[in-house]
């Protein structure tokens, strides 16, 4: 910060009112030389600087405006991005003991000892595991939407490609080309917890964006 | 003036209680010196509209916080200017782990973005005028963040110190001093210019 130091003898003005009286030393004459060029500059500067108020901005302005206008009465309120981004936090705090892939057989068998797959249709699965497991669960989601949602999310337990159908649960927020399966349960999924039980799950999406970022320009579905 | 501030006032208390209609009247009172604050922190028009979108954004979604209706100009530049200095932040960041960017492309040129343009107002001696306000605005896009803000703010953008102090959230004395500085800096950037 400038301190005000009126004593100065080499101060500008000052210099300029003994250059009036015609009483400056070579020395203060040449100062004040120096500052009279300094403020010259300046000015030059100055005028540069505010030369950019010619350059105007122009871009496709209507564009601008629907874009706003579509972010601010997105389909998506406040209440979901918030939901979302305790999910996406929440898939940092995976447990350690978590086994996706054990999860994904648990899932496997279960269809198959319910379903009685013969050995094609078991190649077939466990050339799309992750989407059959995704699939599994949204018919969980499906028989049961009675049930309230609890209040938070705890984890998120599988992620696999995403499934582009009318049969898309409600609670699917967002899928572009991935989804993971969050859990809202308390304690652990396994296989037998899943046949057994009505457990509340669902679908984000996931990516390299921020979700909340990529569910406001996403279509809802 | 005082007609268009109390126009201005209706728009932002009805947008307050979610009217995105009267927001829109807002966009389209603020929306050039939005970007143009942006783009003169950012040099790079499709940067600054982004994050000047952004900014409204984020303008109506917490409206409710803004307590003086007539002080809606200053808030929504407050938030552009920050979100301007985070997004420069975050992009020196990223190219300082790039290791070729900088090789094959100036990404930051203003020319970067196709669909955006610049207008030069008077075409006497265009070329080379736009070469000095590139240069100009380069050696801006280089200054420290509160330096560079208060000299676009009050340089370019014309407003009063009051203000600009307002939208920096410092004092006027402090604004003085950073346009000072900035100005010194840029002494130093353009000497072989000048």
């Amino acid at each position: 910060m400038p301190s005000e130091d009126n004593d100065n003898p080499n101060d500008p003005e000052f210099l300029a009112s003994r250059a009036l009286d015609e009483s400056l030393t070579d020395q203060q004459r040449q100062l004040l030389s120096d500052h009279l060029g300094e403020l010259d500059e300046l000015r030059r500067i100055d005028a540069l600087v505010q030369s950019l108020r010619d350059e105007k901005v122009d871009i496709d302005w209507a564009a601008f405006q629907q874009t706003i206008q579509d972010r601010i009465t997105c389909a998506y309120d406040d209440a979901e991005l918030e939901r979302v981004d305790e999910i996406v936090e929440c898939a940092t705090e995976v447990p350690a003991t978590w086994d996706e892939k054990r999860f994904t057989q648990d899932v496997l068998q279960l269809i198959e000892s319910n379903t009685q797959l013969r050995p094609s249709s078991l190649r077939w699965m466990k050339v799309a595991m992750p989407l059959a497991a995704a699939a599994a669960i949204a018919l969980m989601v499906t028989i049961a939407p009675w049930q309230n949602r609890p209040a938070k999310p705890i984890s998120i337990v599988a992620i696999g490609p995403s499934i582009r159908s009318g049969t898309v649960p409600a609670n699917v927020l967002s899928l572009d080309n991935a989804v993971a399966l969050v859990s809202f349960r308390r304690e652990p999924i396994v296989a037998d917890n899943l046949a057994n039980s009505r457990s509340r799950v669902s679908f984000v999406s996931v990516g390299a964006e921020p979700v909340s970022r990529r569910l406001r320009a996403a279509p809802p579905l | 003036m005082d007609e268009l501030q109390a126009s201005e006032r209706v728009a932002v208390n009805k947008a307050q209680e979610g009217d995105a209609e009267a927001f829109a009247v807002l966009v389209r009172a603020y929306q050039r010196r939005a970007v143009s604050v942006a783009y003169r922190l950012l040099n790079n028009m499709e940067d600054a509209a982004d994050v000047a979108q952004d900014a409204f954004v984020k303008a109506f979604r917490n409206l409710g916080q803004l307590e003086d209706a007539d002080k809606f100009g200053a808030w929504l530049l407050r938030i552009v200017g920050n979100l301007s200095l985070n997004f420069r932040r975050a992009r020196s960041l990223r190219s300082a782990v790039s290791l070729d960017g900088d090789f094959f492309e100036d990404s930051d040129a203003p020319d970067a973005a196709t669909k955006f343009r610049l207008v030069a107002r008077n075409d006497e001696d265009a070329e080379q005028g736009r070469q000095m306000q590139r240069l100009v605005q380069e050696a801006i896009a280089t200054l420290p963040e509160k330096q560079a803000l208060s000299l676009i703010l009050f340089s370019v953008e014309g407003l009063p110190q009051k203000q600009v102090a307002e939208i920096v959230e410092c004092s006027v004395e402090l604004v003085k001093w950073n346009v000072f500085q900035a100005r010194k800096k840029l002494r130093t950037l353009l000497a072989d210019r000048l």
